[in-house]
């Protein structure tokens, strides 16, 4: 009866509960006759305050602007466990696609990776690289779309991204070589769960100072994935590459915690 | 041809249909617009609130994944518009406080008057808000419009964490009794 998930049901309705509880709660709906009623009850009240409002005349062109961007969605896969987000650097996935498909990548060449022990990847990247071919799959597929003069996507260099703290979780960061530029594809498995507005941001490291390279949400499982466009500004080398946990999207310098990295 | 029903237009949509999402949204973008309007009080985020459901209910998983138990179609859509809404006005809460430091942290809410303000005309939910108790308004200010969690509400209203549900029905309640006094309107159930 009177459990602790009975307490639950305003962060239920406001949809404040973590997935875990979020799952949790539902159970014990199914099974507590008085959390039924009372849910009940609230969504009544609740349901239909809107009809009480005035209507508001939407703003012109929403329409055309929202259904584009529904079915853009279309070809990007998003029933694969990884997602491409946006780049959080430039914030646009349409500016970002655009980019990709003109070539406008590279900046950092490939000595980036020099250094990379190879060898390193082990049989335990199986999974992960499984996973590659469908981003290669989806990149390709996302070039075609946006150009005729597609060139293909082959993998270059990668290197492994260990766990630096008790959450866990591997990565594979990967260097994927195009006729005129590059694009570095980040992977990772096994990661703690996000809450609320947490993302994971990829960071390229120079000396001391970290560069945003993309942020990315995880599945159920903790899988992730996320693709950044290498700028053209000059011959500029990273020393490290690090996947953080940040309490919100878009931030400039870490906040949260390092979980993944490796040296380059 | 017959109107095609809402879960005909999700079955189809669940097929990838594209006309069928054009006519949902069609049938939608007014209610749900007003309605992100008035969660959000920002024309631009509205239109986010929208891209960000009509995404949802086009890829058709978690949040976007409409089974007959959740009620209503039209109810459900309004649910998942209400939590698209809270979302981002969080996002935005987090935003601010980025820019504006540590302080605004610390500073009051708006009152129910601002949240809801309507630049165009009132309308009989503000009629009837303004009728409740402050204490009431606050209520709905804070959890309805807000989306606040229920700890956040005990803390801003300074009363235990046990009571917050107790008050948030009874200024439900009573808004409630308010809008069917000044009724008028007949509304679909
Ligand atoms: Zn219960």
């Amino acid at each position: 009866m009177n459990d602790k998930y009975c307490g639950k049901i305003i962060d239920y309705i406001n949809d404040q509960l973590t997935d875990k509880e979020k799952q949790e709660f539902e159970k014990h709906l199914n099974e507590c006759p008085d959390c039924q009623e009372e849910l009940q009850e609230l969504e009544d009240l609740m349901g239909d305050i809107p009809s009480y409002m005035n209507e508001v005349t939407p703003p012109p062109g929403m329409r055309e602007r929202v259904l584009d961007e529904v079915f853009s969605e279309e070809d990007s896969k998003s029933d694969e466990p990884l997602r491409i987000e946006k780049n959080a650097r430039t914030g646009k996935w349409k500016a970002w696609a655009g980019a990709l498909a003109a070539g406008l990548l590279l900046s950092i060449g490939v000595n980036v990776f020099t250094g990379i022990q190879l060898n390193q990847l082990a049989s335990q990247n199986e999974k992960l690289e499984s996973n590659l071919t469908d981003i290669q799959v989806a990149l390709s597929e996302l070039q075609e779309r946006q150009t005729d003069q597609s060139s293909p996507v082959k993998p270059s260099q990668r290197t492994q991204l260990a766990s630096t703290g008790e959450g866990g979780g591997e990565g594979l960061a990967t260097l994927i070589e195009r006729k005129i530029g590059q694009e570095l594809l980040i992977q990772v498995q096994d990661l703690a769960q996000l809450e609320g507005d947490e993302v994971y941001q990829v960071w390229l490291i120079d000396g001391e100072t970290p560069e945003p390279a993309g942020s990315f949400m995880t599945d159920a499982s903790g899988n992730g994935a996320v693709t950044f466009t290498l700028e053209e500004d000059g011959n500029k080398s990273w020393d490290a590459i690090a996947v953080s946990k940040e309490p919100q999207p878009n931030n400039t310098t870490p906040q949260g915690d390092i979980v993944l990295q490796s040296e380059l | 041809m017959a109107k095609q029903t809402d879960l005909e237009l999700y079955e189809l949509i669940k097929t990838k249909d594209k006309s069928a999402l054009e006519t949902l949204y069609s049938r939608y973008e007014k209610l749900l617009y007003s309605f992100a309007y008035r969660m959000t009080n920002d024309k631009q985020a509205a239109e986010e609130v929208m891209q960000d459901v009509f995404v949802k209910l086009w890829r058709g998983r978690g949040a976007g994944h409409y089974v007959k138990e959740r009620g209503k179609f039209s109810s459900w859509l309004l649910t998942i518009t209400r939590n698209a809404s809270i979302d981002l006005l969080r996002k935005k809460k987090v935003q601010e406080v980025e820019w504006d430091g540590r302080d605004s942290l610390n500073e009051d809410l708006p009152g129910v008057e601002q949240v809801i303000e309507d630049k165009e005309e009132r309308d009989q939910l503000r009629n009837a808000i303004d009728t409740l108790p402050d204490e009431q308004q606050r209520m709905i200010c804070l959890f309805y419009f807000q989306g606040l969690s229920q700890r956040e509400i005990a803390e801003k209203c300074d009363i235990p964490l046990g009571t917050v549900k107790g008050r948030v029905r009874l200024a439900l309640k009573k808004l409630r009794e308010h809008l069917e006094k000044e009724g008028g309107i007949v509304h679909e159930r």
